[in-house]
């Protein structure tokens, strides 16, 4: 299975991110599911850091403007709106100078309106003037003529209060006074542009600055929108490229018999590696598993088999006797054979050829019986056989060219030597039962054991007549004991 | 069934305390301590180099805070060493040993040593100096350093005096590269430097972080100048300055209010109407004393508010001075009599006068009584409103006036009557005898005795009108702490004021 390294990737614009981070796993830098998830982590962190930065910026800047709204701008309008109040004042102070009748009130008149001159200069000084020179020249224009009127009038109304006035210099003290009030009026008039531009200004500044706030407001939604979609990606993402490839293997792994080439999973990270040692393992698990069945067969072979011959044992023999016997409709010949003067074998040639002896004997009284004809090793040298025949006479039959077979082929032995083998036989033939009782099995045993009994009979009459030849016993009757 | 929920609450716990955290940390901010002062001066020095300038505002501005001496009077009056680390008077009384602070730097990294401080010293008592207490080191000879840290100096005559005269504005450490640029750009070894000026409108001071002694609490100080009573209410109503060093009518009416309190200080001031003794009639001894007849000094103690009462003097020292000797009934108030010793002294009626006034409080207000007073005995008056540096200038430095409304700030400054060329123009080999007498007096009884003497010969030679001793408080902020309230120099030393919330 062709693996596939190079994965749709749903987040274009960190294409070359992704593809360095490719590059790593290929170097094995560094393991996959890890740089897959710091990847997309790193990108919504850079998200939020964005959005933090932004925010960041914007708030800077609010904050700029709105300092300077309060370090420079509103203290500016207030110096103007000030200024407008005292260069009103001007003209209540210019009255008491032309209305003094002392020289005492005459110098207060004086003084205040030095003093306030000065603040007014002060004032003005303060002020922002690089926006209107020419206004600045005009206001300068009107301050030198306010002094320049009241030196005027100080003089003027001095000479009136020592009484040194003349008509023309009464008429011109209210000239004068006048004037004043235009001067004072016009000055007013001059520093309250500074007002008005100032408090545009500062309604402008507002105006973007509640533009501002509403735009990052909008960018705010719009970047949380954008974070939201991302998370909803990544969650997707995380889905497709994690969890359903370990369900997959999941799942391979739970079949009740799970095929190793299907726990894989593609792609070259964590889960597959470990989707590998799973399926490694359950390579492993199987073989086992295949390894123990055959060893349990074998030990079930074993434990019903005589392992030199490979007939079945005893235990063999009544189970499936047993089974013969309930199942059967046709009556059951069930014999008992052993092979002539053994011992002379074993003690002529050795254990080694006796076991050979017996191997021969097995394999020819086996392939003398068909294949559903039940053959036990019931002995040393005995065997046993439990099979359906037609009758007692046929069951002879089957047994007598057994035994001619034998005594025809002897077995070699060491040194090349042919030793002839011949065999005594014990018969008896079971009728079938064709009544299902229960317990049945139990009856069975019993017959068969009967029988085996009844065949063994046969057996010691057979070697006790000579040997070598087939001795009947008949149930009910004890029958056939004819000579061969 | 609690087991389970205990579980479940775990983690969020764990949420919980770390949102509790970042609150902690991004909560509102709290309201921080003030670290910057503005202050109200009204006079505006024309040069910031108390060496060199006799206006007090110079010293106002840098004493303590941009400039310091080898001694200092703290904020209790005392007497103590500043760059220098302590003194020793041989037993002939001749000469004076200074122990010269070590590791201290002048704002522009340039290192004070003995060397610098005989420079500061030969600068300010060299003939053709500048400096406005030269008279103060009269007794001095010559000024040696042998080492870094060690300044000789050897006197004419004993002089007990020196250690108080090095503690004077005037008598500030400073170096040779800048020595000449001090009156624009100030460079000093104190705890603030010079920042920024903008004429006409304020000083800026920043501090020092090199500084060889403690740091000052406030990061930055600036003395705006009051150029007008409206301008000091209005910038006071709005908060637009902290508080005022010098008094002010507007002191009286603020005092009232629970953000502002009154500092009391002791300076010693003196408020005169100084005489051109020089010029015509002035020169007559009957016309000058006419004078002070005329003078209603009483009328004159409500210029600053019912709150705040000065106290009426009679010769050129203040009631607070151990030797001080009451001498306000010398020349009471009798405009017949002033008008009578006038015309026998051939002054017609009419005769013009100009009285030019500072721009201050006690010059504007006080000067439209002082006018009303001379004209009420024949005078006619003219008031001539000048700002500082013009005052400075025409009256100080020039001598081109008749009479003058003036504040004296400096303590024990009556050998300015001995002076060769003081703006007084009073010259007279009495009292110079008389202050010689003064000065070589063996203990402080003689020396009182003798103060008393000086400020009768004053008195009775009518030198100047004697008006009154300002009350010195400082309006300051309630919010504000840490001023030296008890020295004696006119200053306003800005490294002990902080802010308390």
């Amino acid at each position: 299975m062709v693996t596939k390294s190079r994965q749709s990737r749903p987040f274009w614009p960190t294409g070359t991110l992704l593809h360095g981070v490719n590059k790593m796993l290929q170097r094995r830098y560094i393991s996959g599911l890890t740089a897959k998830t710091a990847g997309i982590t790193f990108l919504i962190a850079v998200l939020v850091i964005a959005a933090t930065l932004l925010t960041s910026k914007t708030l800077w800047r609010i904050q700029d403007m709105v300092g300077n709204m309060t370090d420079t701008e509103i203290p500016d309008l207030m110096t103007s709106v000030r200024l407008v109040q005292q260069a009103e004042s001007l003209t209540r102070l210019g009255h008491l100078l032309v209305s003094s009748i002392s020289h005492a009130e005459r110098r207060m008149a004086m003084v205040e309106l030095n003093d306030r001159s000065a603040w007014i200069g002060q004032m003005i000084d303060t002020l922002p003037h690089d926006s209107n020179p020419a206004l600045q020249a005009d206001i300068a224009g009107t301050r030198q003529a306010l002094l320049h009127n009241i030196e005027q009038l100080n003089a003027l109304v001095r000479h009136r209060i020592d009484g040194e006035a003349s008509g023309n210099d009464l008429s011109l003290i209210q000239e004068l006074a006048g004037t004043n009030r235009e001067l004072a009026g016009k000055l007013s008039v001059q520093v309250g542009y500074f007002a008005s531009e100032i408090r545009e200004q500062i309604l402008s500044q507002s105006g973007q600055l509640s533009e501002e706030i509403r735009l990052h407001q909008h960018n705010l939604l719009l970047l949380t929108l954008f974070v939201l979609l991302s998370m909803l990606l990544f969650a997707l993402y995380f889905e497709f490229k994690v969890v359903r490839r370990i369900l997959r293997v999941q799942r391979a792994v739970s079949k009740e018999h799970p095929l190793p080439q299907e726990i894989e999973a593609s792609g070259r990270d964590e889960i597959t590696q470990l989707a590998g040692t799973v399926k490694s393992y359950v390579q492993r698990i199987q073989v086992q598993e295949a390894h123990m069945q055959e060893v349990h067969k074998e030990l079930a072979f074993l434990a019903e088999h005589d392992p030199l011959t490979g007939l079945a044992n005893r235990r063999h023999l009544y189970a499936a006797g047993c089974r013969l016997l309930e199942q059967s409709t046709q009556p059951v010949c069930v014999a008992v054979l052993d092979i002539d003067h053994f011992k002379r074998v074993n003690d002529l040639y050795g254990h080694a050829n006796g076991d050979r002896a017996l191997i021969h004997v097995a394999r020819l009284i086996k392939a003398n019986l068909r294949d559903n004809d039940i053959l036990a090793r019931f002995g040393g040298e005995e065997f046993a056989a439990v099979l359906a025949v037609r009758s007692l006479e046929d069951g002879r039959r089957i047994f007598e060219s057994l035994c001619e077979n034998v005594k025809a082929h002897p077995v070699v032995l060491d040194a090349n030597e042919p030793f002839e083998l011949t065999l005594s036989v014990g018969l008896t033939l079971v009728e079938p039962d064709i009544c299902y009782e229960i317990g049945k099995h139990d009856l069975s045993q019993a017959r068969l054991n009967e029988a085996l009994n009844a065949a063994d009979d046969a057996l010691y009459n057979a070697k006790g007549s000579g040997r070598d030849r087939i001795c009947l016993s008949g149930l009910p009757t004890r029958q056939g004991e004819a000579p061969r | 069934m609690t087991r389970y929920r205990c579980r479940y609450l775990y983690p969020l716990h764990r949420h919980l305390l770390l949102l509790l955290c970042l609150f902690a940390v991004t909560g509102p901010g709290q309201a921080q301590v003030r670290t910057d002062i503005r202050v109200g001066i009204q006079l505006e020095p024309p040069s910031l180099d108390p060496t060199q300038t006799a206006a007090a505002a110079a010293g106002e501005i840098t004493y303590g805070n941009i400039f310091e001496g080898l001694t200092i009077i703290d904020g209790q009056g005392r007497l103590r060493p500043r760059l220098a680390t302590g003194w020793t008077l041989s037993p002939d009384g001749l000469s004076y040993t200074f122990k010269i602070r070590t590791h201290v730097l002048f704002h522009d990294g340039y290192p004070f040593n003995a060397r610098t401080a005989a420079f500061s010293l030969t600068r300010m008592i060299r003939e053709g100096s500048n400096n406005p207490q030269k008279k103060w080191f009269e007794k001095v000879g010559t000024v040696e350093s042998p080492d870094p840290t060690t300044l000789i100096i050897h006197l004419h005559q004993p002089d007990s005096l020196l250690p108080f005269a090095l503690a004077l504005p005037a008598a500030s450490m400073v170096h040779p590269a800048t020595a000449e640029t001090n009156a624009t750009r100030p460079v000093g070894t104190g705890p603030f430097r010079f920042d920024s000026r903008q004429q006409g409108n304020r000083v800026t001071l920043t501090r020092n972080r090199t500084y060889w002694g403690e740091s000052a609490k406030l990061d930055e100080a600036s003395f705006v100048f009051m150029r007008s009573t409206a301008g000091t209410e209005s910038m006071l109503s709005e908060g637009l300055i902290d508080g005022l060093v010098s008094v002010s009518r507007a002191s009286a009416h603020f005092a009232t209010r629970p953000d502002y309190r009154m500092i009391p200080r002791r300076i010693e001031n003196k408020v005169i109407l100084a005489i051109n003794n020089g010029r015509p009639p002035f020169d007559r001894l009957q016309v000058r004393r006419a004078l002070s007849h005329a003078i209603d000094r009483a009328g004159l103690l409500d210029i600053y508010g019912s709150e705040i009462k000065p106290e009426p003097i009679g010769s050129h020292l203040v009631p607070n001075h151990p030797a001080y000797i009451d001498l306000t009934g010398r020349y009471p108030y009798n405009p017949a009599r002033a008008r009578e010793m006038l015309i026998r002294s051939g002054v017609d009626e009419g005769h013009p006068v100009k009285l030019a006034i500072p721009p201050t409080d006690y010059g504007r207000i006080g000067g439209v009584r002082i006018a009303s007073d001379l004209e009420a005995v024949g005078f006619r008056v003219e008031l001539e409103q000048l700002d500082w540096k013009q005052w400075l200038q025409q009256v100080f430095t020039d001598k081109e006036y008749d009479l003058t409304l003036i504040m004296h700030v400096e303590p024990m400054d009556l050998n300015i009557y001995a002076r060769e060329d003081y703006y007084f123009n009073y010259h007279s080999e009495e009292f110079n005898a008389l202050w010689q007498r003064t000065l070589g007096a063996r203990n402080d009884r003689e020396l009182h005795r003798l103060l008393g003497e000086v400020q009768r010969k004053i008195a009775d030679d009518a030198v100047n009108v004697f008006l009154f001793m300002r009350p010195e408080e400082n309006l300051m902020h309630r919010n504000l702490s840490g001023f030296w309230e008890n020295s004696a120099i006119p200053s306003f030393v800005l490294e002990d004021i902080h802010w308390t919330e």
